[in-house]
């Protein structure tokens, strides 16, 4: 009987299987993560290469583009009412950015303080951050409203007159920032994580080394919090410029400056321009100038930081930047 | 029994194709329906098959707009159109664009004057008076609606939509006030002598300090016109004196004209020497109402609009205020109210033409537009023919000058160029800094800077246009 012997695989053969199996594996991988980069493809990487284009072209949203070269971008430079929206928004963005940050940093220390039903007051001061902001803008809507909103009756119970928070806009970036700060448990959250992330041997040396409370803020939590309350400015930045539903929905109604440019914020004025315009073209121009624009400030933070933001790593490691 | 394999790999295949065959489906252009051709009468499609139409609701009303929708549902019940059936949804103008430009919007569009124009232009509309003027039925209906009504929404000699809430504009006022300052009302003095200047006498007359508070509190020099917009009576005194928004064309604002600046002058001097009266003021129940009802003088309101319905549920039952209301002042040019309304039209792209042409054809006919006429409380509204006007709206509202209030009125000034919601933020940022004098420079620099502004605009958004 003989015994046949085993069919061994040439090695070109071999080496084709392989390189066969390791296309398939490729494929395989390529179609179990196509729901994202399909996603990515359809609805991100082309409405932005769109947006691109249509930026240099006249477009209505309901007939052919006509391409106009950088006309937009020219016309924008030249443009009162954009001038107004952003001006409005960097002063939106001057009076929050600030206080969000430093009321979040407080908010966060309270919060990180040994307390009866600290879990409690967290979940209470954190709520409004993870509320739609549809939903928290009409609630503040009917807050700040002229003749029976809450604000405006506590006002009056110290004599002040009412204020019409939503219709002047005198009022309306106050309104604004106000009711923007409810929202501070988003910040909160996060220095409250950054809080408990420092060593505590820090504050024992320090307190050898006879640091009261204000020195132990000032040469331990500050420091190590930095790297925190930077990231809560560049998001910050971001977030105020960006900022549309709830400065839309806030505005919305009769009697308040729905239709009005003077309170108009750089977002609002951009859907404005695009949706009731027609002028889609000039509202892309105006989406990637509000890019460039933010871009620059958060390249712009990022080159300060070095002077205010501390790495504990970079210093152990002795790296640096 | 044989057994099938199904490998990964013919899984993937599988999975692959029906992927790319969902995708290659929801992406594809839906073929509408062929419209009729012109000259053929249009007809409802035949009984057995049941049509659904899709429609955007009257969005500045949605509270009301369940009991109206419910009315409309059962009106087709009862008129033969069984088979129809219509789904309400809350879609908006800004939203509706959106979807037009996707290609799914509703069947049937509930539109402003301002943005059919705007629409038809961009062919988003179906043009109707062909098919009007195929049909003898229809034909007569709608030359039985108030001409402006149908002028609103026509655009180079096609109608492309139907009146379902007309409104014109008027002045109210409270006769117990002429009384007690013994001043003669409008209707005494006799409508041709009811001019600009002496509607400035009049207002000035009936100025009472004691009574200069509404709402409880004292009015910051209050307008009329406050947003130049024709929902404030400036549009009213712009056209007395022969003024116009737009060029007859709609390509060219005319907002620095002579007539525009002297109108503006007129207003502004009401409001400087204390005598205006301001539009239209908010409740602190959240309702609309005049301000005639506040300071029982007199005041701007849009007869056909929310006022109608406030003042019948509230003010007619207490006998706190009668809602006589006179014509808006004439000027060199005579009267001509701007008669701004709401309505229909098709989308152009639905894929139940036959169905919507059908019911479109419906809403001309005097039962469904007297329909309209019940629902005047609920979300107030002039029907867009006389003739469908209930007792209540003839006899009771209107009772200086039913059917007159609409008599030579002109359809509200529209461009096919540009939305004109969109333009009236600045046109009212501009008509504030005049009237509460922030800015003053000459009102013709102002106006020449606000006319430049809106042509531009006008030329931006209309560049793509070929018309």
């Amino acid at each position: 009987m003989g015994v046949s012997a085993p069919s061994v695989a040439k090695p070109y053969d071999r080496m084709v299987g392989v390189r066969h199996r390791e296309r398939m594996r490729q494929v395989r991988g390529l179609l179990f993560s196509s729901p994202f980069w399909l996603g990515f493809l359809a609805f991100t990487a082309f409405p932005m290469l769109a947006s691109v284009y249509l930026s240099l072209t006249h477009y209505s949203g309901l007939e052919a583009p006509v391409f106009r070269g950088l006309g937009n971008y020219v016309d924008l430079l030249d443009d009162p009412a954009v001038v107004r929206a952003f001006r409005n928004t960097v002063i939106y963005a001057v009076l929050s950015i600030p206080l969000n940050a430093l009321l979040g940093l407080l908010v966060a220390i309270l919060l990180n303080q040994k307390a009866r039903g600290l879990s409690v007051w967290r979940s209470i001061y954190y709520l409004p951050a993870i509320v739609p902001s549809v939903a928290y803008a009409l609630l503040w809507k009917w807050m700040l409203n002229k003749e029976y909103g809450v604000i405006n009756f506590m006002l009056g119970l110290v004599k002040i007159p009412p204020v019409n928070w939503l219709g002047d806009e005198k009022y309306l970036l106050i309104a604004y920032v106000m009711a923007g700060l409810w929202t501070v448990g988003g910040a909160m959250i996060i220095n409250l994580a950054g809080l408990q992330s420092i060593p505590t041997e820090l504050y024992d040396a320090a307190k050898v080394d006879g640091a009261g409370k204000f020195a132990l803020f000032k040469a331990v939590t500050l420091p190590m919090m930095s790297p925190v309350l930077f990231y809560n400015v560049i998001m910050g930045i971001v977030g105020a410029m960006q900022s549309f539903a709830f400065f839309f929905v806030l505005t919305q109604g009769w009697g308040n400056v729905s239709y009005s440019e003077l309170g108009t914020v750089y977002m609002v004025h951009l859907w404005r321009v695009g949706f009731q315009l027609f002028r889609m073209g000039y509202a892309a121009a105006m989406a990637w100038v509000l890019f460039f624009i933010i871009l620059a400030l958060t390249l712009l933070v990022f080159r300060i930081s070095g002077r205010w933001v501390y790495y504990e790593s970079e210093w152990i490691t002795g790296g640096g930047r | 029994m044989s057994t099938v394999k199904f490998s990964r790999r013919d899984f993937l295949k599988v999975a692959g194709l029906a992927t790319g065959s969902v995708v290659l489906a929801a992406c594809a252009q839906a073929t509408p329906t062929k419209a009729p051709a012109a000259g053929e009468p249009t007809k409802a499609p035949a009984a057995k098959s049941p049509v659904k139409l899709t429609s955007n609701t009257q969005y500045w009303s949605p509270q009301a707009w369940p009991k109206s929708a419910a009315l409309y549902r059962q009106l087709l019940k009862e008129s033969g159109f069984e088979w129809l059936t219509i789904d309400y949804d809350t879609t908006d103008a800004t939203t509706l664009e959106t979807r037009m430009a996707a290609g799914d919007a509703p069947d049937i569009l509930f539109v402003y004057p301002e943005l059919a124009i705007p629409w038809a232009a961009r062919k988003q509309l179906v043009p109707l008076t062909d098919k009007i003027n195929a049909d003898a039925e229809w034909k007569k209906d709608v030359e039985a609606c108030i001409p402006s009504m149908n002028e609103g929404y026509t655009w180079k000699g096609q109608l492309y939509g139907v009146t379902i809430a007309g409104e014109a504009e008027c002045y109210s006022y409270n006769p117990k006030q002429f009384e007690k300052k013994g001043v003669k009302k409008p209707s005494e003095i006799g409508k041709d002598a009811f001019n600009l200047a002496k509607f400035a006498e009049i207002t000035q007359a009936l100025t009472d300090g004691a009574n200069d508070k509404p709402l409880g509190e004292k009015p910051s020099k209050g307008w009329i016109g406050g947003d130049l917009g024709y929902n404030s009576g400036f549009g009213d005194l712009l056209y007395a004196i022969g003024g116009k928004y737009f060029s007859e064309d709609g390509k060219k604002s005319l907002l620095n004209s002579k007539e525009f600046v002297e109108t503006a002058a007129f207003v502004q001097k009401l409001v400087k020497d204390g005598w205006a009266a301001n539009a239209i003021e908010l409740t602190a129940q959240g309702e609309w109402h005049c301000l005639a009802l506040a300071n029982q003088r007199g005041a701007s309101v849009i007869a056909g609009d929310w006022c109608w319905g406030w003042v019948h549920k509230t003010q007619l039952e207490r006998k706190e205020f009668e809602p006589e209301m006179f014509f808006v002042p004439s000027g060199s040019a005579g009267r001509h109210p701007l008669a701004h309304s709401a309505g229909e039209s098709i989308y152009a792209k639905t894929k139940n033409l036959d169905a919507a042409l059908a019911y479109m054809k419906f809403a001309f006919t005097k039962k469904y537009q007297e329909a309209t006429a019940t629902t005047y409380e609920e979300a107030p509204r002039y029907p867009a023919r006389h003739d469908a006007a209930g007792p209540i709206l003839q006899k009771k509202l209107l009772p200086d000058f039913f059917p007159d209030l609409f008599k030579d009125s002109w359809a509200s000034p529209v461009t096919p160029m540009i939305n004109f919601m969109g333009i009236l933020g600045y046109w009212g940022d501009t008509m504030k800094g005049v009237l509460a004098g922030t800015d003053t420079r000459p009102l013709q620099t102002i106006f020449d800077e606000l006319n430049t502004r809106t042509q531009k605009d006008m030329d931006s958004a209309g560049a793509g246009l070929n018309i």
